[in-house]
């Protein structure tokens, strides 16, 4: 069983997790923290009419900004429960099928880019650019949405529960590597415990965005809703171009940015009885140095270099190549490369958030 | 028992779907309301003895949504 810290799990959920997860799943939170149905045994349903009105009018101005109120944190606390609960369970599933299956970087690029896609659609529709993203818009079962209507004594607690487990079928990035990360524990008990603390981490910022988006009134709900849309819409080109980086697209759009800005000073390699020999520091930053140098026509050793790091930049991939490997947490590993044609070598973190390149003179 | 396709503005996410079937669906002889957020309308079955386009239209206005017969 691979030694997993899982304090660091939970504090990366804390920081990057709550914010990128916030990115991909606050619709179904804000969805979570709606109450658009006046059920028949609700208060407001035996209120007077003008109380009646009233909540009518206060619905009506929500929904000129998309996202509408509750009063109280219930809502947001069942929904992180049972966001908990179906990543756990997920977890301890994944880790059961850790020795059998495994994501591949291009399964991985292909998840990425659809995610990638189907955010800069959601944003787009968020800020009403065209109809058409209309049809992004996951809209629960009919079924679903029955029940939900006619748990008329749960209705408060029922429709956060049944959104908070389906962000399981949307998870961010960060979750996705955690996901990767459950299934290389190859254990049911581990799988469930990185999901469990990654989760629970994320869970302050949910809740705390959540409850604000509950408190916010008039033109700041309006503010808060928009800045969520450019959110979503940036961490969506964030995603695609991660994907794109994955599969080794040339037109990745942070490729196209580096190409025009000057290259850095390239590390060159050291001779080491007849191999060619690069060292890669993987930091919780990225890689350094970023880019490297090496001759074509003799083979390469390239060295990964690890110290006390924990994040992403473990899970090392280089697409053109085939190399997929996971890196101790401290440690040095070398990557035998044959002798190359002149070209580029790229080399990324499994999510395709951090890379570099090896040119082959 | 006929079948009316309703127009509808305002709806602006997937739970405005649901605010609108609610609505309609809680009005007695409305055998059942289905909107379409990505194409704004609702499409509803009623016994016209018992309920009229008019109450149905005042039901979704009543939800915060305007709405009036396709034509």
């Amino acid at each position: 069983m691979p030694k997993v810290n899982l304090w660091i799990i939970f504090l990366t959920g804390l920081t990057t997790g709550g914010l990128t997860c916030l990115a991909v799943q606050g619709g179904l939170l804000a969805t979570a923290i709606t109450r658009p149905v006046v059920m028949p045994d609700s208060p407001e349903a035996h209120a007077s009419k003008k109380a009646r009105r009233r909540a009518a009018r206060a619905r009506a101005r929500a929904m000129q900004t998309g996202i509408q109120v509750a009063r109280n944190p219930w809502p947001v606390v069942y929904f992180l429960a049972a966001k908990l609960v179906a990543y756990t369970l997920l977890g301890a599933l994944l880790g059961a099928l850790g020795s059998v299956f495994r994501i591949t970087p291009t399964a991985q690029a292909i998840m990425l880019m659809i995610a990638g896609l189907f955010m800069v659609a959601t944003a787009l529709n968020m800020l009403n650019v065209h109809p058409i993203f209309r049809y992004v818009a996951l809209q629960p079962p009919r079924v679903l949405t029955r029940l939900v209507r006619n748990q008329a004594k749960s209705q408060q607690a029922f429709a956060p529960v049944i959104l908070g487990l389906m962000t399981v079928l949307i998870p961010c990035g960060t979750t996705q590597a955690m996901e990767v990360l459950a299934i290389g524990s190859a254990s049911p008990l581990l799988g469930a415990l990185i999901m469990f603390f990654f989760v629970l981490g994320t869970s302050p910022t949910f809740f705390v965005l959540g409850f604000l988006a509950t408190q916010l009134r008039g033109k700041l709900q309006t503010m808060f809703a928009f800045a969520a849309a450019l959110l979503v819409l940036a961490l969506g080109v964030v995603a695609l171009d991660s994907g794109l980086k994955l599969v080794n697209a040339p037109f990745a759009p942070s490729r196209v940015i580096a190409s025009l800005a000057p290259t850095p000073s390239a590390a060159q390699a050291v001779m080491v009885d007849g191999v060619q020999e690069l060292t890669v520091n993987a930091t919780e930053y990225g890689y350094t140095p970023t880019v490297l140098e090496a001759q074509s026509g003799i083979p390469i050793r390239l060295w990964l270099a690890t110290d006390n790091t924990f994040g992403c930049a473990r899970a090392f991939v280089i697409p053109r190549l085939g190399v997929q490997t996971i890196l101790p947490e401290t440690g040095r590993v070398p990557i035998e490369i044959a002798a190359q044609q002149p070209g580029r070598i790229d080399f990324t973190c499994a999510m395709g958030m951090y890379s570099g390149v090896i040119l082959v003179n | 028992m006929v079948k009316q396709r309703f127009e509808i503005t305002g709806m602006h996410c997937t739970g405005c779907v649901m605010a609108v079937e609610g609505a309609v669906e809680d009005l007695a002889g409305v055998l059942s309301a289905r909107a379409d957020y990505a194409r704004q309308f609702a499409d509803v079955e009623y016994d016209e003895t018992r309920v009229t386009p008019d109450q149905i239209i005042a039901a979704i206005a009543e939800s915060g949504y305007q709405a009036r017969l396709a034509s």
